[in-house]
């Protein structure tokens, strides 16, 4: 045992003092640091929008302004609820929503804005806490520069409006200028065609040079809908505050799951996010199971090409070589594994933007799911069965150059489980998932994306049992390959050679 | 096994069809440097990685230090193998602090001991150098002193002169000298017969995986006829009646001195050479050379294993 913890010793402080395995270790941190930070800072610091809206109708400007307002006080609210997360006194549960739903958003307008909420939420806060900063909005009306004629027609509009929309000419805004975002041109009859569901793509018109950002249009498209809808009512004779007293009404249906102990058997929000947290796993175990076989393979591979297993052999037995391996780079993947979970869990309370509300309880629901300690069981035999294959494969290479002709294939089979996570999380006890849990070279990532979904337990004992005698097998033939082929160089052995070796029929 | 560190008893190697040791006896005993002769190929390798249990003989037995595999004795035993290598991203220091820790001696000890004995061997300043960083032959004294930073009882240097420059090679000398003296046994291959002439007490000559010699270098040099090389201008049959001669082999034209020829005189057994000296002048054989140096270790390998694998090795 001595000699197994010396050479796991020496792997993990080589290991540790290169620059991969800092590098490995610091990425995922630093990119969630730079995300969150960066996400906070753009959420606050991105720049208003500018956007046109050139409505011959008259039907629809009012409206639209209303639904980007709307939209406004929205986040305003958001940015609220992070404010109240991060200043309010310990024990302190305000009385408002500040979910930011569609209710809560109403009662908010109903109820004054930001400056009452404010009122209210000022006797519960810490008394250093910083004043609140109100994000600014993100899309802002602005009127035609002044050289284009309103009443032209809409092409002519459009032609002079196209500089502005491409960036080459700029409009005048607070004494600035910036570019303008978006165009909004509405033909005179665009109501009329719109209500008797007749409208072309020419009666209302978006211009943008930018197709991703969709909350404007979006917002944009409330409020035509919006307006549509109302003078629909009208010209039906509907009542316009009874229909919308009647369209604020929502069905609630409780999502209960019987997996749950009695009493907590609702599903939250922060359950359903949950559900989806193992695809997250799989995909961690992927990266530090293939990072960590890296290791594996390149420090064998280094023990062979350098000579270094002959001196090795006459110290210790094949075995110790293996398990010390074995043992010293688990212990690096672990260590990095463990650092981008603690980090990942640390990241993620400390996260404030959108969704920050219902993360707390999610990653609490992650802790109590159990699917850590699932995670730690597939790392450690996916881990053991991935590093039988690659130990093998290191031991049979003469050099670098040709693992990486072999790792090829292995990188091939290793890319099932990403390709397929998406599809297990969604029907964890499918056809599919079922046939994966089956493949030992993909019991591990199947079972994790399983987890969360309660798979049968003889499912789950069987699959364990299965990864134990996967592991078993092919760390005992890695031994055997290990044995003869560390002293081996030249030609690499045929297939059947080495399955001569790992059934012990050998004259080495 | 009191005073003997290693005993084979006709240990077989096959690989496949192919036998690679044949049946090889042998006893090494405590306190000597023993040099282990052998043209390539012809087993020395292989019999190593047996004594060291890396291989398992055919058939056979080996006992190291009283111990049935050298598993059971390694803090006691030390190797460096013909093919040399070393991790090249650590340094020098903490290499040999590793390979002795990997030999029973604590971390602590293995750290002061590699620092101590890379100074005593002029490799002071590159304690923290990383081997990658290290000469070929600075990284193969590392490589010895892995081997020794254990103080083993028995130690085996397999071809531990091959890629280093004459002053190391004096380095290793005094190094494999200082071990015997200490106590330890060393076994040592090389192909270089002057080192084995200088530091051997006994002889293991293999050839093609059998042992045909086993012996001291005196021995050695005794398996092959004593010879006198002459030069003359005259002919030599006068020679030929002589007790003492037991073949007489001209070699042609001498190129060094025109108009004379070279002659080979073998001598039957261990017998003098004062008897031709003596036909020379009586018989008024004028003499150009006469040349009656005793036979090198060179000249008794070159003998013993023969001139086919002698061109094979220099092939």
């Amino acid at each position: 045992m001595r000699y197994t913890l010396l050479i796991a010793l020496r792997e993990f402080e080589e290991n540790a003092k290169t620059k991969g395995f800092w590098i490995g270790l610091f990425t995922l941190p630093l990119i969630m640091a730079i995300g969150i930070s960066v996400s906070g800072l753009l959420a606050r610091a991105e720049p208003s929008r500018y956007f046109v809206v050139v409505d011959k109708s008259g039907a629809f400007a009012a409206p639209i302004e209303h639904s980007i307002a709307w939209a406004h006080q929205r986040s305003v609210l958001q940015a609220l609820g992070g404010y109240a997360r991060e200043n309010l006194r310990a024990g302190q549960r305000p009385e408002i929503d500040l979910s930011a739903n569609q209710t809560a958003v109403e009662t908010f307008i109903a109820a004054g804005g930001k400056d009452a909420y404010l009122a209210r939420l000022r006797p519960m806060l810490r008394e250093n806490a910083p004043k609140f900063k109100e994000p600014s909005r993100a899309f802002v009306r602005v009127d035609l520069p002044k050289e284009i004629d309103a009443d032209g027609s809409t092409e002519a509009i459009l032609a002079e409006l196209k500089p502005y929309l491409i960036g080459d000419r700029r409009i005048a805004v607070d004494g600035g200028d910036a570019r303008l975002f978006a165009a909004l041109l509405i033909e005179p009859g665009a109501a009329d065609e719109a209500m008797r569901g007749a409208a072309g793509e020419a009666a209302i018109q978006y211009w943008s040079t930018n197709l991703t950002v969709d909350n404007l249009p979006d917002a944009i498209h409330g409020g035509l809908n919006y307006e549509i809808r109302r003078r629909l009512y009208v010209a039906r004779g509907v009542d316009v505050a009874t229909v919308r007293e009647i369209e604020a009404t929502r069905v609630r249906v409780g999502a209960f799951d019987p997996g749950k102990a009695e009493g907590t058997e609702t599903v939250s929000t922060a359950d359903r996010i949950a559900r989806y947290v193992p695809v997250g796993f799989v995909y961690l175990l992927w990266i530090s199971i293939f990072t960590v076989m890296q290791m594996l393979l390149h420090n064998t591979i280094e023990e062979k090409s350098n000579r270094i297993a002959e001196v090795l052999l006459s110290s210790v037995t094949p075995n110790e070589i293996m398990m010390g391996k074995l043992l010293g780079v688990a212990a690096i993947g672990l260590t990095m594994v463990g650092t981008w979970l603690v980090t990942a869990f640390t990241g993620l309370q400390l996260y404030q933007g959108a969704g920050a509300e219902v993360i707390g309880p999610a990653l609490d629901a992650v802790a109590a799911s159990g699917l850590i300690p699932m995670f730690l069981l597939c790392f450690l035999l996916g881990y053991l069965i991935y590093a039988g294959l690659f130990l093998s494969a290191g031991a049979l290479c003469n050099d670098l150059k040709e693992a990486q002709n072999l790792q090829g294939p292995i990188m091939l089979i290793m890319m099932v489980p990403l390709f397929t996570m998406v599809f297990i999380n969604r029907d964890p006890h499918g056809t599919l998932a079922t046939i994966l849990t089956w493949i030992p070279l993909y019991t591990p990532f199947t079972m994790m994306n399983r987890a969360a979904a309660d798979p049968p337990l003889v499912e789950l004992i069987g699959a364990t049992l299965l990864m134990i005698a996967t592991a078993l097998l092919l760390l005992w033939s890695a031994g055997r390959i290990l044995r003869i082929a560390m002293l081996r160089t030249g030609n690499r052995p045929k297939f059947a050679e080495v399955v001569q070796w790992i059934r012990g029929r050998t004259d080495a | 096994m009191n005073g003997q560190v290693l005993e084979l008893e006709n240990v077989t190697k096959r690989f496949g069809n192919f036998t690679a040791v044949h049946g090889v006896s042998l006893t090494i005993p405590r306190g000597s440097i023993y040099g282990f002769l052998g043209p390539n190929g012809a087993g020395k390798t292989t019999t190593i990685r047996m004594i060291f249990d890396i291989i398992k003989p055919t058939s056979g037995r080996i006992t190291i230090l009283g111990a049935s595999s050298a598993l059971n004795v390694r803090p006691r035993i030390g190797y460096l193998p013909e093919e040399k290598g070393l991790y090249k991203a650590m340094t020098a220091a903490a290499t040999v602090a590793y390979f002795a820790s990997l030999k029973g001696l604590s971390r602590k000890a293995a750290k002061q001991r590699a620092h101590e004995l890379l100074e005593r061997y002029g490799l002071g300043e590159f304690v923290d150098a990383k081997i990658q960083a290290l000469s070929k032959g600075m990284s193969q004294k590392v490589q010895v002193i892995c081997a020794v930073a254990h103080e083993p009882e028995f130690v085996v240097l397999d071809e531990p002169f091959s890629g280093l420059d004459p002053v190391n090679q004096q380095v290793l000398e005094k190094l494999i000298r200082d071990l015997a003296q200490r106590g330890s046994t060393v076994l040592f291959s090389t192909h270089v017969m002057q080192h084995a002439e200088r530091l051997c007490d006994h002889l293991l000559l293999i050839v093609k995986g059998r042992k045909i010699f086993d012996g001291t270098v005196a021995g050695a040099k005794g398996t092959i006829p004593r010879r006198v090389l002459i030069s003359t201008e005259s002919s030599i049959g006068p020679l030929a009646g002589l007790d003492s001669v037991a073949e007489i082999k001209p070699l042609g034209e001498s190129p060094t001195k025109p108009g004379t020829k070279d002659w080979e005189i073998r001598l039957r057994g261990q017998t003098s050479a004062q008897a031709i000296l003596e036909r020379c002048f009586q018989s008024g054989i004028v003499l150009r050379r006469f040349d009656h140096s005793e036979p090198s270790l060179h000249d008794a390998f070159v003998a013993l294993v023969g001139a086919e694998s002698l061109a094979k090795e220099q092939a």
